[in-house]
This record gives structure tokens, C-alpha cells and sequence, in this order.
């Protein structure tokens, strides 16, 4: 299905959706760049976040998504870049990022030094949408280098090179799962240069409505038993008795995939869900939960219509 | 056989699940004949607390209590309690009926004669029979009538449970509906089997900890919600409790919290082997009225602080010595660990030097690149004991604790120290220091002895705490003689906390932490006959303290180990 149909389907109010057309409309695309546009292969559900996030892209604004684990934070960020087609650059953040792994360093070809662009700098030249994805695991100092880039300036100065203006198109979308292992706490400077959305869980609708576009031929009741399956491994990592670790809607969705090949619905679980938790205690509670809920010999097939 | 507190867990587990609620306090909790969480038991115990007010289903439970028909009472209520949370749960669960089916099919083949020789039992029996679609096979006409009349359908809401059952046991039996338990048939001392225990009263059971019925085993676990079933000695012990509470207020100082944090708190921290007994965090701040023999041990406590602080005072070159010589090995540690390192690369700096290479080697590698490797921030929780043990070195651990979070301080290492005790059935846990109170190193010198140690209560509650500290790396240094002594009894098992029962608890909740990214490091100041216990508890975690005036120069160690494995 074409974005702008879904968006159409999921009630996004028509002003924004003939905002999106007319910034696709006014900033052309290069040929080459075309292939940096993600095609979608999940789709985001959440009428008010989508409203929310749009509108701060048109606005000119850089926006931050901060969730908890499978809120849909990547899922959104790469729907917005398809939305307003655009091409997009990930940029994984991490303890060591620094400047240069951002904008770029000095390199060596054809026998002359010469400027190796980093991800942020490409994306800023060509117009694109850069993810940076888990804002919060680099050191506030390494980001510094992206104030002037992300505030109203949008410029990035290059020492010993040139004052590079950015394409007008250019907007960063920032992720972050706020208190998760080996985060910091991100600066006010660096925060105020963002729009920030709070991500909700996606809901069971939502879910259902998501696994049912991947799969319409599942039957609606087991649509609702892994919308309800996944509802309880979440509830029981807030209740902090497992980690998040089986709280995989990636692999739930892939686990559908394997039962629609005719794998047993528990061991494509177990596969998909069970086992991503390694500790063997973790693993029984999941395993718990999934065979209170489905029975054990279900065959895959038998779940399809 | 031994319920492990994985298989208690785990049931605990089931019931939250199916109740969809992770603050329910579960009462009951079933075990199939291998002492292993039954899940389908547990799923209907937890479906019920989705559907059904469990506070009022207690109070009519609570009327069958020493009635004349109390077992038959029982077994029929959880029989209909089955059936009903079945019938409301079976198309929300596709897995449930086979759950059902199997279970009733190996409680058949497990059907004891001696069970099948009561009415309830036959009934019993003739309910696993229908729920797996056969017939009850119930000669007598009233019983299969009764048992129709027991497997009520899934539309009742509690009021309509309580009602359709009351009227049931009234028609079939002597029970008086709406009548509280002395005003039913009171039955005589002789005791009476109750149904759903497959062995006579009085007989142990086959695990330990839970008694034996015929749909599993049970474990019960109090819980809040048990408050229905308060009786006149139950509430004469509350009262005692409040009173407790305030002599240990007095004593060590006022809570940290309020009543329904430490609740919560309480909830959390004092499960498994602890359950039954209590926490209680203070700051060592006086409450406002201490009288008798509390008053009389503030006023100790006071004067040992101030001799602490006198024998720190009066060796105060040595110890600053001290104070410096650490604050420069952590600093090193660290500096060391986040030193960036100058690698040759493709992109980066270049270096004049090497541009050689590239024109005449091919090798592109003529760029320096500063990787730095350090990986996250530390924080250090220092745990000691301040049980009797350690009456005769007072002066000495409050010393080297201050040198440590002096130190520490020094290196902007957030360090927080606690000091534990257990009286009467409370596990002390006194703060001298939090995180960002560098303020505060002096509040180390109100270190005082006394009571016993419940150490798996006080590092599961220091892990409780913990959860809160988002650090990379978090750091548990316990100054112990691993020597847990505790006359409260554990949970279940009739045996002080001590020996091997708290040497085991102590075993899985450092590994519990270790699962959960907190290092807990030992400071072992024992005797050499428990260093295998230690090599148990702790792996190679620990150091042996020979002396305690080195105590801060071996915690220097682990934490400079520590900072090296970041």
C-alpha cells in the first residue's frame, strides 16, 4: 500500500496530508537518491503521533522520540522518510561516537587528502532525514558538534574546509529509550533543539491492526491471542520480573511468517520469543505465559483461513 | 521434595499473568506432584482474581471455617470456583482446554480409592469426568444433580457465585446462607479429613512447604488479601506489630519512609525465605518521645559515635594518608581506563610522518584516530555488618568506611554506604551516605552493633534499591563475616536463617544480582573454615580482610578490578 493511502486510512487529517504532497512536490529528488527512500516494511499505527510527528516536519522542526523497547520509535522514523520521500541516513549512536564519525575526517585518495564525509554531513547536503538512532548512549560533548546543525544556525562549519548551509529539507529525527542500560541523561542544549514525541506502547488495536496488514489471512481470534500474548510479556517486564528481551514485535511478527510456513505455533514462539531470553528462569515465565494461553500441539497452518 | 523458590516464583508468575495484574497479592499458589508450578491451576487461580472480588469470595469462604462440613465446604467451593473461571476464560485461551483435559486425565489416573470413599470425593470425581466430556458416571441421581448444580456457568459475576453456591451447599447440606461461620454448624474437636487433602490430617506433607490436596499441592501464602480471614489473635498480633514498629523507630531512628512506601517496599523485599519478617530503613534521625530501654541505647549509640569520631580524629595524619593514597590509585584507575589511545587509520588526523606510506607502500593508513575506551559510569554501594559480631571493632569499620567514600568523593564516584542489623524480626537497614551526599561522610560514625544478621535480606534490599541507580556499572562491596544468624524462622522451614539455608539464599540472590548487572564483592572477614561458603556464595568475588586497618586499601583493589573489567 502506497504511505500517503495509508495515512489516508488511519483518519490523518487531509491538511497534513496535502502538506506531505506539497513538500514532496517541492523538493525534487537526484536519481541516485531515490534509492536512499526506505520502502516500508512495517507501518506505524497511532493516528496522534503520526499528526504530531508530521506537522513538526513541516514545521522545520528536528524531532525526538523517546519510548520504551518496541514503542515503534525506528518504525516511525523510517515511515516519516517515506512519507515525505525523502532519503534517509542511519546514524547508530554509541559511547565512542565522536565529531568525526558524525560529520566526517580527513581521509587519503589518489594521492591527496581529502575530506571523508560522515553520515551527518551527507545528509545535510542532500536534503535527507537523518535517524540518529539512541541519542542518549553518546556523550553530550561528542553532540555538541550538532548544535549549530540542528537549531535555527543549520550549519555545519568544517575546520579547514567550508561553511556548509544545510539543504532546506534536512530534518533529524532522534530516538531514545530513556533509563535503558548504558544511557545518560541527555543536556538541555541538545534538548531543546527537539521537537520531543513520548511514544506510547503500541496499543492491541494498533497491533492487531499491524499484524493484520502483514498477514491477512490470519484468523481474527489468533490476531487477538498475540495481540493479548504480547500484551502479557510486556506487562510482565514492567512488573520486573523478566527483562525486555522477549518483548520482540520483530520477532513476534516473523514468528506469524514461520506459522504461515506450517511450523508449530509454540516452537515458531519459542524460536521468535522464548529463547531471545537466555537465562533459563526468564525462558520457563515466557514459556509459561504462551502455553497458558495456546496449546502446545497448535499447527501452524491451522491459524490461517 | 524441596519447592524451590524458582517453582514458587514461577507459580507466582502464572497467577499475575492470567490476572493480568502484577500488584495482586496471591494468596494460594499450586503445585503439581513433582513440587513444579501447575500451570493450570495457577492460571485459574489468577483468572479468578481478574474475575471475581476475591476480598468478598474470602469472607464467604471464611464462613466454612470450623463448620461441621468445612472440608466438604472447601472442596466444593474450589470445584465451582473451577468451573466458573473456566467457562469464562476457555474462548479468551484456546490453550486452556487442553490444559484442562490433561490435567483431569492424570488426576483420573492418580484417583485415590480412599479419596473416591467421601461424597466431595466422588463429586471430586465425577467433575474431572465431565470436564473431559464424559459422563459423571455418578450412580445416585441427588449427586449428579448436585454436581450440575456445583459447575456453574462462566455468566455469574461474585455476588451471582456466592448466591447460586450458598443455595447449593443450603439445599444439599446443613450450611446457612448469609450466616457467618459461628452462627453455621459448628463441628467438634474430632478432626475431619478434609477432601482435598489426599492424606489424613496431621500427616506431613510430601513437599515441604506445601500442604497436599487432591488438585496438587498448595502453598499459602497470606498475602494481603488474607485480611478477610483475620481472627481475634491475628488482630491482637497486628496491634503488637504497630507496636514493634515504634520500639524499633525508637531505637534505630525514624523510617526513611512512609507507611505505604515501606509497604510496598516490604512487598518486594521480603519474599522467599524471608517472608514474615520485616524492613525498615532509617537515617539514625530520633524519633520525638523515646523512653525505656530504646532511650537508653540512643544515648549509646551516641556516645560510640562520638568515640568513633574521636579515634578517626586522633590518628587523622595517618588516615588522611590513607584518604589520599586511594583517592590517587582510583583516580589512576580510572584515568588509565579512559585514557584515549592514538591508533593509525584511514580517516582521522593526518601525520606528516607517514605520508610516505601512502605515496610509496600503498598503505592509506596515514591518519591518527583517538579511540577512547572507556564504557560507562560506576557507582559504589558499600554494605556492612553491624551485627554483635562486630562490637569490638566499631572505631575501626567506621574509619575505613569514611577513607573509602572520602575517597571515592574525591573521584566523583557516586558512593553510598549502609550499615544492617537484624532485631526482632526487622532487618535494619541504616544509610549513613546516599549518592550525592558528600556532605554527609561524617553520618559513617554513627556505625553501632547490635542483633543478629539476616544478610540475604539486607542485600536483597540494598538490589531493591539499586534498581533505581541507572549507572553502567554498579558495584556492591559487602563487608560481612558470612555468618548470617537470624533466630526468625524462614518461611516454610521451621529452621532459624542460618546455615546452610542462608548460605544458599545468600548463593542465589548474588546471582540474582549478577543477572541483573550488579557485582556484589565480598569483603570476607571471617574465619578461614567458611572460606568455602564464600568461594560458593561469591565465586572469586572476595578478598579476605586479615586486618581491618587494610580494609580500605583491599577495597581499593576491587574497585580498581572493577574499573579494569569496565
Amino acid at each position: 500500500m502506497e504511505i500517503l493511502e495509508f495515512l489516508k486510512q488511519e483518519n490523518i487529517s487531509d491538511k497534513i496530508i496535502s502538506e506531505i504532497i506539497s513538500f514532496r512536490k517541492f523538493y525534487k529528488l537526484e536519481k541516485e537518491e531515490e534509492q536512499r527512500i526506505p520502502k516500508e516494511s512495517y507501518l506505524y499505527y497511532g493516528k496522534e503521533i503520526w499528526e504530531e510527528a508530521a506537522t513538526a516536519i513541516i514545521a522545520g522542526e528536528n524531532i525526538l522520540l523517546d519510548g520504551a523497547k518496541a514503542t515503534g520509535k525506528n518504525v516511525l522514523a523510517e515511515n516519516l522518510a517515506t512519507a515525505f520521500a525523502r532519503p534517509e541516513w542511519d546514524i547508530s549512536l554509541y559511547i565512542n561516537t565522536d565529531a568525526s564519525s558524525l560529520i566526517g575526517s580527513d581521509t587519503f585518495e589518489n594521492g591527496e587528502v581529502k575530506l571523508r564525509k560522515g553520515p551527518v554531513l551527507n545528509c545535510a547536503i542532500k536534503g535527507g532525514f537523518g535517524v540518529l538512532d539512541e541519542i542518549n548512549m553518546a556523550k553530550n560533548e561528542s553532540l555538541a558538534v550538532l548544535h549549530a546543525v540542528l537549531d535555527f544556525r543549520r550549519v555545519i562549519d568544517l575546520p579547514g574546509y567550508d561553511r556548509i548551509n544545510l539543504h532546506e529539507a534536512t530534518r533529524f529525527i532522534g530516538t531514545m529509550n530513556y533509563g535503558y542500560a548504558g544511557t545518560r541523561e541527555m543536556n538541555e542544549a541538545l534538548a531543546s533543539r527537539f521537537m520531543v514525541l513520548h511514544m506510547p506502547v503500541i496499543t492491541g488495536e494498533n497491533l492487531g491492526k499491524l499484524i493484520k496488514d502483514k498477514y491477512p489471512t490470519l484468523k481474527p481470534e489468533y490476531i487477538s491471542q498475540f495481540t493479548s500474548l504480547f500484551d502479557e510479556i510486556r506487562k510482565k517486564g514492567e512488573g520486573g520480573e523478566i527483562s525486555t528481551r522477549s518483548l520482540d514485535l520483530r520477532g513476534l511478527i516473523s514468528c506469524i511468517g514461520m506459522m504461515k510456513k506450517g511450523l508449530n505455533v509454540t516452537k515458531a514462539l519459542e524460536m521468535g520469543l522464548i529463547n531471545k531470553c537466555f537465562d533459563e528462569y526468564e525462558r520457563q515465565l515466557v514459556l509459561d505465559i504462551v502455553n497458558a494461553r495456546l496449546p502446545k500441539s497448535l499447527p501452524g497452518e491451522n491459524i490461517f483461513s | 521434595m524441596i519447592l524451590t523458590e524458582f517453582e514458587k516464583k514461577r507459580a507466582a508468575n502464572m497467577i499475575w499473568n492470567a490476572a493480568g495484574n502484577y500488584n495482586v497479592s496471591v494468596g494460594f499458589r499450586m503445585y503439581d506432584d513433582d513440587a513444579k508450578a501447575d500451570l493450570y491451576w495457577n492460571t485459574i487461580l489468577g483468572s479468578s482474581y481478574a474475575h471475581f472480588d476475591w476480598k468478598k469470595l474470602k469472607e464467604f469462604y471464611n464462613t466454612f471455617h470450623e463448620t461441621v462440613g468445612q472440608g466438604t465446604y472447601e472442596a466444593l467451593f474450589w470445584i465451582a470456583l473451577e468451573n466458573t473461571t473456566f467457562e469464562k476464560e476457555k474462548d479468551k485461551r484456546p490453550g486452556l482446554l487442553l490444559l484442562r483435559t490433561e490435567y483431569c486425565k492424570k488426576k483420573l489416573r492418580e484417583f485415590m480409592p480412599s479419596i473416591a470413599e467421601s461424597r466431595e470425593g466422588w463429586i471430586l470425581e465425577g467433575h474431572y469426568k465431565t470436564s473431559i466430556g464424559e459422563d459423571s458416571g455418578l450412580p445416585d441421581l441427588v449427586d449428579r444433580k448436585l454436581l450440575d448444580e456445583l459447575e456453574i456457568s462462566g455468566d455469574v459475576d461474585t455476588e451471582g457465585f456466592i448466591k447460586s453456591l450458598s443455595s447449593t451447599l443450603a439445599k444439599y447440606f446443613t450450611y446457612l446462607p448469609g450466616v457467618g461461620s459461628k452462627g453455621q454448624k459448628r463441628k467438634f474437636k474430632i478432626p475431619i479429613p478434609r477432601l482435598f487433602f489426599g492424606k489424613k490430617a496431621g500427616v506431613s506433607s510430601e513437599i515441604s512447604g506445601a500442604k497436599k490436596l487432591v488438585v496438587g499441592y498448595v502453598e499459602n501464602q497470606g498475602g494481603s488479601d488474607t485480611s478477610a480471614f483475620e481472627t481475634d489473635s491475628e488482630k491482637f498480633n497486628r496491634v503488637t506489630e504497630e507496636g514493634l514498629r515504634k520500639y524499633i523507630s525508637s531505637y534505630f531512628g525514624k523510617s526513611i519512609y512512609d507507611d505505604k512506601t515501606s509497604e510496598k517496599i516490604q512487598r518486594e523485599c521480603c519474599t522467599g525465605n524471608h517472608l514474615g519478617t520485616r524492613i525498615f530503613f532509617t537515617r539514625g534521625e530520633d524519633e520525638e518521645k523515646v523512653t525505656g530501654f530504646a532511650a537508653k541505647m540512643r544515648k549509646e549509640m551516641k556516645k560510640q559515635r562520638e568515640k568513633n569520631e574521636a579515634a578517626f580524629f586522633s590518628n587523622m595524619k595517618i588516615n588522611n594518608a590513607a584518604i589520599s593514597e586511594l583517592t590517587h590509585r582510583i583516580k589512576n584507575a580510572l584515568l588509565t581506563q579512559l585514557e584515549p589511545t592514538a591508533v593509525c587509520s584511514k580517516t582521522g588526523k593526518l601525520k606528516p610522518s607517514l605520508v610516505w606510506k601512502a605515496l610509496y607502500l600503498n598503505n592509506n593508513k596515514i591518519f591518527e584516530k583517538q579511540v577512547v575506551e572507556g564504557s560507562g559510569n560506576i557507582s559504589v554501594d558499600i554494605l556492612l555488618d553491624a551485627s554483635a559480631s562486630q562490637i569490638h571493632r566499631m572505631d575501626t569499620v567506621s574509619a575505613q568506611g569514611y577513607i573509602i567514600a572520602k575517597a571515592l568523593d574525591n573521584c566523583h564516584v557516586p558512593v553510598r554506604v549502609w550499615g544492617y542489623s537484624s532485631m526482632n524480626g526487622y532487618t535494619v537497614m541504616n544509610l549513613y551516605r546516599n549518592y550525592s551526599e558528600s556532605s554527609k561522610n561524617k553520618e559513617i560514625f554513627r556505625f553501632f552493633t547490635t542483633g543478629a544478621n539476616r544478610d540475604g535480606l539486607a542485600l536483597n534490599a540494598i538490589l531493591c534499591q539499586m534498581r533505581e541507580n541507572t549507572a553502567t556499572h554498579r558495584v556492591v562491596i559487602w563487608l560481612t563475616d558470612v555468618k548470617p544468624n537470624d533466630i526468625m524462622e524462614v518461611s516454610q522451614k521451621s529452621t532459624n536463617y542460618s546455615g546452610d539455608i542462608a548460605i544458599e539464599d545468600m548463593t542465589e540472590l548474588v546471582h540474582r544480582a549478577k543477572l541483573e548487572n550488579i557485582y556484589v564483592l565480598c569483603a570476607f572477614t571471617g574465619d578461614d573454615a567458611d572460606i568455602p561458603n564464600v568461594q560458593k556464595i561469591f565465586g572469586r568475588s572476595f578478598v579476605k580482610v586479615k586486618s581491618l586497618d587494610n580494609f580500605a586499601s583491599l577495597v581499593g583493589n576491587m574497585i580498581q578490578a572493577e574499573i579494569r573489567r569496565m
